[in-house]
């Protein structure tokens, strides 16, 4: 999958910025603060339908302008989809090929992306939560029926705290929603487990590529007694006077913590900040290579100031991955000679202001 | 523009209160009705005040009829071993429109949700345990396949369970006329599991 042609009008900082990117690695260069972050967002808004950054609506919107316009033109093996949002303040519209579409699940997962940004790191050493959504970004791409399913633990999971909230509730008023609940949670491990089975040996695979390390990285999901509902529900069951004291559920998908492991230790505490950037990196290139094994082709790759992520050794390896395995890929720097690739397989675009400009001459004199 | 015809205005406003009706289509109705002789407008406003003159809830299975008790109610060819639970009036319909059931039905005017603080004690349940007396050997939950109508279907299964009756819940079925690759894997995963011998 590729994007031939965007077009963002009145989004961040971008007046009117036309692009036809190139099928393999587009490398964005330019200070900060010129818009090359904004890019990757305004992709990914188009993928993901939120921002990877904290956003209100009215913040992605122009100053000076009422309203903003994402638009691009992709392929998927060869098929042209055109796919379109504007944006008002207070408001979101959404096309697919022309065709205005009200339900939010008919525009998700028509253009797929892979993101790495450099405050991802960050979640090695932070809340569960942070590593839970990395892992469910990673399955929402590659597993169709898992969005609903996740929406549908959520919906659950929100009346049930509603019911243990409310206080005087009886045990057998709570049953039905427990029981409910731990159908539903069950589902989400077996498929978050069935997930990492696939994606180990891709991670480990690429560790061992981008960081020329000998360590074995694994990726765990401990949870009390098994993934079957029966180990759920008596979880709940152990928990439920602390529930009601506490006014919500303490068991389940929404509370189990993704184990990131090196050498079986836990890597928050005994990786550098070298391996847990590598860790990383390689959690999100597994993720592209499961996606092509799966689905038959690639998604779209952002990297987000990858340069300050990567010391020169990793970084190479890196880029020599990217170079043997990857689609097409967005990639931002202030270093216009970022990565040691070859021009004929690099386009290089200036960024400065919200406008971009190619960059072929500075190519052909370095 | 409409502000300086309140009439007009008033019947679009009223009009655009009802589901799936935005302002666009209240307008065009309001035209509509305009454009036709006043004895159509004297029609539609008699059906509507008729409604809320004549319908009520039948005071054995609750859903909604002219007559208490409803037809169903006391048609003596259904079979009264067999009650269907649903949530509304217009899912017995749907079944009825069937033609699959000869059973009678209870309809709980609602499903569980503490999310808009609706409980036990807001749903018809006591209701339907009185009835549960009368000879009833199975009952077929027959609510909707969302979280609150599983939810509610648990706790019917639980209270009717208590009574000693047998307790069913419709099946998850895949639409006739449609093709295996196009139907989400949940739906085929449970038509998988509740296979039948041939
Ligand atoms: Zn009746």
């Amino acid at each position: 999958m590729r994007i031939e042609h965007l077009v963002f009008r009145g989004f961040r900082n971008f007046e009117d910025l036309d692009l036809s990117p190139a099928p393999g690695i587009n490398l964005v260069w330019g200070d900060n603060g010129q818009g090359k972050t904004n890019l990757l967002e305004g992709i990914y808004l188009l993928a993901q339908l939120k921002s990877f950054r904290p956003a209100r609506q009215e913040h992605l919107i122009a100053r000076g302008a009422g309203a903003a316009s994402l638009a691009v033109r992709i392929r998927v093996s060869d098929v042209q989809h055109r796919l379109e949002m504007n944006l008002t303040p207070g408001e979101r519209r959404l096309r697919a090929d022309g065709q205005q579409l009200t339900a939010t699940a008919e525009f998700l997962g028509r253009l797929r992306v892979i993101l790495f940004a450099p405050e991802e790191t960050t979640v090695v050493r932070g809340a569960p939560s942070g590593r839970r959504a990395m892992l469910d970004r990673g399955i929402f791409l590659a597993d169709s029926g898992y969005l609903r399913r996740a929406r549908e633990y959520r919906r659950c999971l929100l009346q049930r705290n509603s019911l243990l909230r409310s206080g005087q509730v009886s045990a057998k008023v709570l049953e039905p929603w427990t029981v409910r609940l731990a159908e539903s949670g069950a589902e989400l491990r077996r498929r978050r487990n069935h997930y990492l089975e696939r994606l180990r040996p891709l991670l480990q695979q690429c560790y061992l590529e981008i960081s020329g390390g000998r360590e074995r990285v694994d990726i765990r999901l401990p949870t009390r007694g098994g993934d079957d509902v029966e180990a759920l529900l008596n979880e709940l069951h152990r928990q439920r006077d602390r529930e009601f004291s506490l006014g919500q559920t303490l068991a389940g998908p929404h509370r189990d913590d993704v184990a990131f492991q090196l050498d079986g230790r836990p890597l928050r505490q005994y990786g550098s900040q070298g391996q847990q950037r590598s860790f990383v990196l390689a959690f999100k290139c597994a993720q592209l290579l499961d996606f092509q094994q799966t689905k038959g082709f690639l998604p779209v790759l952002l990297l987000d100031d990858i340069n300050s992520e990567l010391d020169g050794h990793r970084r190479e390896a890196f880029f020599a991955f990217l170079l043997a395995n990857s689609g097409q890929v967005f990639l931002t720097s202030t270093d216009a000679d970022t990565c040691r690739i070859e021009d004929r397989q690099l386009t290089r675009y200036y960024m400065h202001a919200g406008s971009l400009a190619a960059d072929h001459d500075r190519g052909k004199n370095s | 523009m409409l502000d300086s015809i309140p009439s007009f205005a008033r019947l679009v406003a009223e009009l655009a209160k009802f589901p799936g009706v935005g302002k666009k289509t209240a307008t065009r109705l309001a035209f509509s009705l305009l454009s036709r002789p006043e004895s159509d407008a004297e029609a539609l406003a008699g059906a509507i005040l008729e409604l809320h003159r004549k319908i009520g809830f039948c005071s054995i299975c609750y859903h909604m009829t002219e007559n208490d008790p409803c037809p169903i109610c006391t048609d003596p060819t259904r079979d009264e071993r067999l009650l269907c639970v649903v949530e509304q009036p217009q899912d017995l319909l749907a079944i009825e429109r069937s033609r699959s059931f000869r059973g009678r039905y209870h309809v709980l005017q609602g499903v569980l949700s503490p999310l808009d603080g609706i409980g036990p004690d807001d749903l018809r349940f006591d209701e339907l345990l009185a009835r549960l007396d009368g000879g009833v050997e199975e009952v077929l939950v027959a609510t909707n396949f969302t979280v609150e109508g599983d939810a509610t279907a648990l706790y019917v299964a639980d209270l009717v369970r208590a009574k000693g009756v047998r307790v069913t819940r419709l099946a998850h079925g895949i639409p006739t006329g449609s093709d295996l690759e196009f139907i989400d894997d949940t739906t085929v995963h449970r038509a998988v599991e509740n296979r039948r011998e041939l």
